[in-house]
């Protein structure tokens, strides 16, 4: 008897000691920070590579398996010699997947953080991240000089740098996408800009033309919408500035301002006449234009109709509702970061390094392998587009230029309007109005209990309501008492006073 | 320790036979619980588990502290007490009738037939209840109109239809696997009990009234105990995906699982998922012991333990 107790305390006390394992490396890795000698890195090693550091690289968007090895092959070959470094790359992580290798701690030496509901904040808000701010000094010179530095007070927090923005939009021009098919068919001229009320004499057109079309349909699956509202959603859009464009630093409840609730009824009343698809909040589909839905809530970008078309098979027209604004979310959004269990940061700041400055490895990372994914248009190499007999929406390795460091110095797609479009980009990125809260990041621990209240009552109403799936006569009341009932009043003081603060240490 | 080594002795194929199940439970149910920790911790991923600071209670604070703790709790309880009352009868029931089939071949495949709703993962079952709700192309709607001229129905923001929908969804799916628990018992249940009853001239309904039932009631007594114990728990993809996460059904679809999802998936609070676990886990046993206890009472060779 005594002998088994014994049985028992030995493996309870091997599985606490593999529980306490598992993300055993912390104390290393943050020494090594201030250290910086390469050394204490390259000793543990995987063994597999041999004399190369191996990293950890986790991208953004779909791909297959053998084409990310085949990719990263071909990236080892610059890197070896270059920076000593070897790499394994994965795509197509989702969410759930993201969030569950980040609590638990796998060593991911580079990641973007798209996928994280929340992004940005919810990185830093949880401490996935590594400081970058010595590493991008030692080993990040090159991607500095890239770098919009107003765009890289994005990605601070408390003064410490945790991200290093893509070479993207960092502007936000909200508006709708149309098919282009339908708009010429039925002789729509579409505006540059236009407003809610032009959208809907077009809907009403295209309803009456091909009543068995959805005139409206969501941004993606169960009811995503890029929203037209110009708000600046101060990181969880639980307390807002209503017009990013304006001076305004007041944080209030959006349920509460007029803009929404004026869109609500809005929609609302498109449903009413049929204008909206009837699942949109349910709908499973992504890429709803490519059967039979019209126009879709979408922001442009110089370059977004081949973007459109990358993703739907439809070519469209765009019309846009307001301007280009900026907030700290656009910057940030769908940036990388070193997470906290990275094994070799310093290898990580290298290879990121060179994924800015580096055209080739960017290339290679973006758009994949030459003859396999893509080839030049002509001799000038300035265009690319895909290799005859593959089809573009079901490559093995997917383009998705924007989620990585920097799409700028690889070549562009055909179908752009011009082999200009990055400058085009940049100028567009440079016009957008910025928020006057731009760079402010929300601290939600204090409050955690009322953010987690809240955001379920947001996941009862905000869908549904702005999809105009609910009568918002009856039901924006209850909205915005339930959110009073779960504390959003705490939440935006408690926002309020660190804006204030933020704004009062930026003058 | 002699005595213990005697029985050893003797019953070794036995504790052979038991060895797995200890084994799975051991790896399943106890390696875990070192975790519990958590939930008494503002646990931050950096610090690791035993690195995080502890917090106390705080963790379990948004359990009680909202209006939506009520809504859940009562779904949560309300759902599940429909589901054992109604699952054990049907079940009870469609066992007996299955019984009475004397054509084997018919016997199997009504088994069949019954059992693999319960082999279907719920994330089809969701898109079949889809197939049957969406608005636009889905059955109801599109036979509904036509038949009776009944204006269209948008299920997936109309709440009231709901909790029938999930009951019927929930006793369609569990009910092969409960019936063949009572099947087996009454496949075991002594002949010449039957026959004696036939010998004293009971008819059939009076043979099942006071054969089968009395000799089903430890099963149904031991099955609706442990169903007890999960009274707090509920099926996440019952009530999550087959909703296809709704907006507007949430009053009525909210358990303390989805509202653990729903508001964990945007905060990432670890030490709060893992309060409500505890939570669920610590009601539960309180309740099986509760119940054990009353049964224990009344009729001490059924209980549990």
């Amino acid at each position: 008897m005594k002998k088994a107790k014994k049985v028992v305390a030995l493996l309870l006390a091997a599985t606490m000691a593999f529980g306490l394992a598992a993300c055993g490396k912390d104390a290393g890795g943050a020494g090594s920070t201030d250290g910086g000698s390469g050394t204490s890195t390259s000793k543990d090693t995987s063994a597999k590579s041999g004399e190369y550091v191996k990293l950890l690289v986790w991208g953004n968007g779909s791909a297959d398996t053998e084409d990310c090895n085949e990719v990263a092959e071909a990236i080892n070959k610059i890197t070896r010699e270059k920076i000593g470094v070897e790499i394994e790359l994965v795509r197509g992580q989702d969410a759930e997947q993201i969030n569950l290798a980040l609590t638990s701690g796998e060593p991911i030496d580079l990641m973007c953080y798209n996928n994280i509901s929340g992004q940005f904040n919810t990185v830093v808000n949880n401490n996935w991240a590594y400081p970058l701010d010595d590493l991008l000094e030692k080993y990040g010179q090159g991607a500095k000089d890239v770098i919009n530095p107003y765009d890289l007070e994005a990605c601070k927090y408390n003064g410490v740098l945790y991200a290093l923005p893509n070479q993207k939009d960092t502007s936000r021009a909200a508006g709708f996408a149309m098919r282009k098919d339908i708009c010429d068919e039925l002789g729509i001229t579409v505006p540059e800009y236009g407003t809610y009320d032009e959208m809907h004499d077009i809907l009403v057109k295209v309803h009456n033309a091909h009543p068995e079309m959805y005139p409206l349909v969501p941004t993606w699956a169960q009811g995503g919408m890029q929203t037209t509202l110009p708000a600046d959603p101060l990181g969880d859009s639980l307390g807002i500035l209503e017009d990013a464009r304006e001076s305004s630093t007041t944080v209030v409840n959006q349920a509460e301002t007029k803009s929404f609730q004026d869109f609500c009824k809005m929609m609302w009343q498109w449903n009413q006449e049929g204008l909206i698809m009837p699942d949109a909040t349910t709908t499973t589909e992504n890429a709803l234009l490519t059967n039979n839905g019209f126009a879709m809530f979408e922001n442009w970008k110089p370059g977004k109709e081949l973007e459109v078309y990358k993703g739907n098979g439809r070519e469209v027209y765009f019309m846009k509702i307001h301007g280009p604004i900026k907030h700290t979310a656009i910057p940030n959004g769908n940036s990388w970061m070193i997470p906290y269990c990275a094994k070799h940061p310093e290898e990580a700041m290298k290879l990121w390094n060179l994924m800015y400055t580096d055209p080739e490895i960017s290339n290679l990372f973006i758009n994949g392998i030459e003859g396999k994914h893509w080839v030049y248009t002509d001799d000038t190499h300035k265009m690319i587009t895909t290799p005859e007999g593959v089809d573009p929406n079901a490559s093995g390795y997917s383009s998705m230029d924007w989620a990585w460091p920097n799409q700028q110095i690889t070549p562009v797609w055909q179908g752009a309007e011009d082999p200009d479009l990055w400058t085009k980009l940049n100028e567009f990125n440079n016009s957008g109005v910025a928020s006057p809260a731009m760079g402010f990041i929300w601290d939600s621990s204090s409050v955690m209990n009322e953010v987690t209240a809240c955001n379920n009552v947001v996941s009862a109403y905000r869908t549904a309501l702005m999809w105009g799936s609910i009568d918002p006569d009856v039901n924006i009341p209850k909205f915005i008492e339930e959110l009073k009932a779960a504390g959003i009043d705490d939440i935006i003081a408690e926002k309020q006073k660190q804006l204030d603060e933020f704004l009062k240490n930026k003058k | 320790m002699k005595k213990f080594k005697k029985t050893v002795k003797h019953f070794w194929p036995m504790y052979l036979m038991f060895l797995p199940g200890v084994v799975y439970l051991f790896i399943n149910s106890y390696i875990p619980m070192f975790g519990i920790q958590i939930a008494f911790r503002k646990y931050n991923a950096r610090d690791g588990v035993y690195g995080s600071p502890w917090c106390g209670l705080k963790n379990f604070e948004f359990l009680t502290k909202t209006k939506d703790a009520w809504i859940m709790i009562r779904n949560t309880v309300l759902y599940n007490l429909v589901f054992i009352v109604l699952g054990t009868v049907l079940a009870v029931a469609t066992a007996i009738i299955l019984n009475e089939i004397r054509s084997k071949m018919a016997k199997q495949a009504y088994q069949t037939i019954i059992l693999i709703p319960f082999l279907i993962s719920m994330v089809i079952v969701s898109y079949l209840a889809y197939a049957f709700l969406s608005t636009s192309d889905g059955f109801i709607n599109n036979t509904l109109v036509k038949l009776f001229g009944i204006e269209k129905i948008d299920w997936y923001n109309t709440p009231k239809y709901w909790p029938f929908i999930l009951v019927i969804i929930n006793v369609w799916k569990g009910l092969g696997y409960n019936m063949i628990l009572y099947y087996a018992t009454i496949c075991g249940i002594d002949s010449t009990l039957y026959e004696a009853a036939v010998v004293d001239g009971a008819t059939r309904w009076q043979k099942v009234v006071h054969v089968t039932l009395p000799s089903l009631r430890p099963t149904i007594i031991i099955l609706t105990l442990m169903a007890l114990g999960g009274i707090f728990r509920s099926d996440f993809g019952l009530f999550y995906q087959v909703p296809m996460n709704s907006g507007p059904l949430i009053n009525v679809t909210q358990t303390i699982d989805t509202y653990v999802y729903r508001g964990l998936i945007q905060n990432n609070n670890v030490g709060m998922s893992s309060a409500a676990g505890l939570y669920q886990s610590v009601v539960g046993f309180v309740l099986v012991s509760v119940a054990n206890g009353i049964v224990r009472k009344i009729d001490n060779e059924s209980s549990l333990f």
